[in-house]
């Protein structure tokens, strides 16, 4: 029996990508084959577009290089065999097409600041065959799969990814399949994802129970304050300098607390404290600027007096007389200017601190009190309605300062801090 | 004693944190973090939220739970929880429908539009021994976990192939298998009654004669969700202590779906 015609070739009916090499196979029977010879022919009008001439080889293969053929066509291969007695077959023509791989490009992935992104790509075929369907493919920093998007016909050539995990890089590729069945693929795309982690810091708790289950538990608060002319400063500070903001809402303070405070550009207000502050009467500002002065337009020069107090008219001559029937004598007065109470006897205080720069901050308590922080001269004064309770002086500008309350007791301290 | 009203003017904030705590208070330029005797922390991030938990100035309505395992992407979402802004809550969720072996539990705040705020995570192994039948939809859970003293008994898994064979013209038969793929097996158990085991059983069967798809899991990691059936109980036959004598349960399982089609149901 001689060599039967090749059979079984494995391009028919079948679409190549012209561009790779593509691998030709066949099989005979009733003999061995020496020889072999391929055309290839354009099926559209019979020409020759490729020859292996007769070839001595016992190999039931051969590989089309890349690029003999063209896109987008129908051929036409008949594969011609002969054996040692120099019998020769020839097989049936075969129909296969060639199509061009699909291009598939990403748009540029930048670095990803948040837990999903919409991934978008391009596809292009050099014969213009449409697509038929895609799948996007999701990696980690391994190259392992971690998710895909199943089978899209979608022609909106975009897939969103999400739950992506902050510092990580992960790939990203997508598949395209032609209207022909050749694919083609984007390769595997880099690209790292870095947002900003949660500012939550609650105590989130897991734990097992005893009947196979996992208990989770928190405590949360929100608590929202309120302003009034007030402005962000760089997204970490709000400047309340010609404003305000409170917080009255959704919070309870009841027993011992500290307050700790980041603060800056308190207003200092600088005067000199007074004492014995000399009280002139003229028509005109007296020369000395730390003087109490009594507007009299008919006393010409300026004239110095000594406060007294005392039940009846002073002795005491050129005096300012404060009438005080308990006492049994004259008793001379000094003044101090001053935002605390003067110790001491016989001195009068003038209180000036109602009239200095306003409060930096006041606490409301349920005994209606008020609790609030004034700073001059450096210092900072904290009051209890008017009363100075406590005092710590801080001379740079940018502060942490410390409030306290102790068993009813308030207190501040504090230090410089660099900003 | 009640401080109702805290405000501040005339200087620029950078951070207020008020606690419980009076003694060793860092009087230097670092930022805090929320403590457990934290009062109120605002730290003026573009917001004024001054909770423990900050939303962008969006008020939280609920919290949604999710739960991955760990290396995985995909949550499955377990539970909402209906929060009250503005109050001190500590919330609670026990989940039973997770696998044996380390997963990330996620907490996710959602606002008054339903936006999704930042996630919280936390990752926990679970850890378990035995086998449980588990009902999603109302928590029920049923353990085959104890055996007799000094007993090995043994959990079974079947995986039932579609496999089919053909005898052909050739030397072989031909194999084949079909897309159908599941797991069979028998579970059983000592059920030792804390009150009266026939309250036990009666839990038990109820729960199967509804006929509803059923979470088995064991401490060894694997998950099925079952079709649950025959019930059968053995007990000692000259019965001494009614309310404690030890019940020994069985059941059989037939998977009938995937762990995620069930909870995504």
């Amino acid at each position: 029996m001689s060599i039967q015609k090749p059979y079984n070739i494995n391009l028919a009916g079948n679409v190549y990508p012209p561009e790779e090499d593509i691998i030709l196979s066949w099989s005979i029977s009733g003999g061995i084959q020496f020889y072999k010879e391929i055309i290839i022919l354009d099926n559209s009008d019979d020409s020759t577009v490729f020859t292996l001439s007769k070839t001595s080889s016992f190999a039931q293969n051969y590989t089309v290089p890349a690029n003999t053929l063209l896109g987008g066509k129908q051929y036409k291969a008949i594969v011609q065999v002969w054996d040692d007695s120099g019998n020769t077959s020839i097989s049936d023509s075969i129909i296969f097409e060639t199509s061009s791989r699909p291009i598939v490009v990403i748009d540029t992935v930048p670095t990803i600041n948040a837990p999903s992104y919409t991934f978008t790509f391009v596809y292009t075929q050099n014969e213009s065959a449409k697509m038929r369907s895609w799948i996007a493919y999701l990696y980690n920093s391994k190259q392992e799969l971690l998710k895909n998007s199943g089978i899209q016909t979608t022609l909106t050539l975009s897939y969103i990814f999400d739950y992506l995990q902050s510092d990580n890089n992960y790939y990203i590729e997508i598949q395209a399949t032609s209207e022909k069945g050749i694919v083609g693929t984007s390769g595997k795309i880099p690209f790292l994802v870095k947002y900003t982690q949660p500012n939550i810091s609650f105590d989130f708790v897991a734990e097992n129970t005893e009947n196979a289950g996992v208990k989770l538990t928190w405590s949360t608060i929100q608590i929202f304050g309120e302003s009034e002319n007030a402005f962000y400063i760089d997204n970490e500070k709000i400047d309340v300098t010609s404003g305000s903001v409170w917080f009255d809402k959704n919070y309870v303070i009841e027993e011992d607390f500290s307050m700790r405070l980041l603060i800056e550009n308190v207003p200092n207000e600088i005067f000199n404290i007074i004492e014995n502050a000399p009280i002139i009467i003229s028509a005109t500002e007296p020369t000395n600027p730390n003087s109490l002065w009594l507007m009299d337009s008919d006393q010409l020069t300026e004239k110095a007096l000594t406060l007294v107090s005392s039940p009846n008219t002073p002795i005491t001559t050129d005096s300012l007389w404060i009438v005080d029937d308990n006492l049994t004598e004259e008793k001379i007065l000094t003044i101090n200017v001053d935002i605390k109470q003067p110790s001491g006897e016989n001195v009068v205080w003038l209180d000036i601190s109602s009239n200095l720069d306003d409060l930096t901050f006041n606490i409301i308590h349920e005994d209606d009190y008020t609790i609030y922080l004034r700073r001059y001269n450096n210092t900072f004064y904290l009051y209890k309605d008017s009363e100075i309770v406590d005092s710590f002086k801080l001379t740079a500008t940018n502060y942490c300062l410390i409030i306290k309350r102790i068993n009813n007791v308030w207190s501040i301290e504090g230090a410089d801090v660099t900003p | 004693m009640t401080i109702k009203n805290i405000e501040f003017k005339n200087c620029i904030l950078d951070e207020i944190h008020i606690r419980e705590k009076t003694t060793n208070i860092d009087n230097t330029a670092v930022k805090e973090s929320w403590q457990l005797d934290s009062i109120l922390l605002a730290r003026f991030l573009n917001n004024l939220e001054a909770g423990n938990i900050i939303n962008e100035g969006r008020i939280i309505t609920k919290f949604i739970i999710k739960r991955r395992n760990l290396g995985e992407l995909d949550n499955i979402t377990l539970h909402e929880i209906p929060y009250e802004s503005g109050i001190k809550q500590t919330l609670e969720f026990i989940d039973y429908t997770q696998s044996a072996g380390d997963l990330i539990y996620s907490i996710v705040p959602i606002d008054e539009s339903g936006l999704d705020g930042k996630t919280n995570e936390i990752q926990h192994e679970s850890i378990f021994t035995g086998v449980w039948l588990v009902d999603k939809n109302d928590n029920f859970t049923f353990g085959f976990d104890k055996q007799w003293g000094g007993e090995m008994r043994n959990l079974d898994i079947a995986l039932q192939q579609g496999r089919i064979e053909i005898p052909s013209l050739s030397k072989y038969y031909g194999v084949y298998y079909t897309p159908e793929e599941f797991v069979r097996f028998s579970l059983s158990a000592v059920i030792m009654p804390s009150n009266f085991s026939i309250a036990e059983w009666n839990s038990l069967v109820n729960k199967i004669t509804q006929h509803i798809p059923l979470i088995v899991k064991s401490g060894s990691g694997d998950i099925y969700v079952c079709d649950v059936y025959s019930p059968q109980k053995s007990t000692w036959l000259v019965n001494a202590y009614r309310k404690n004598d030890p019940v020994e349960i069985s059941v059989e399982c037939m998977e009938i779906m995937s762990v995620q089609e069930y909870m995504g149901e």
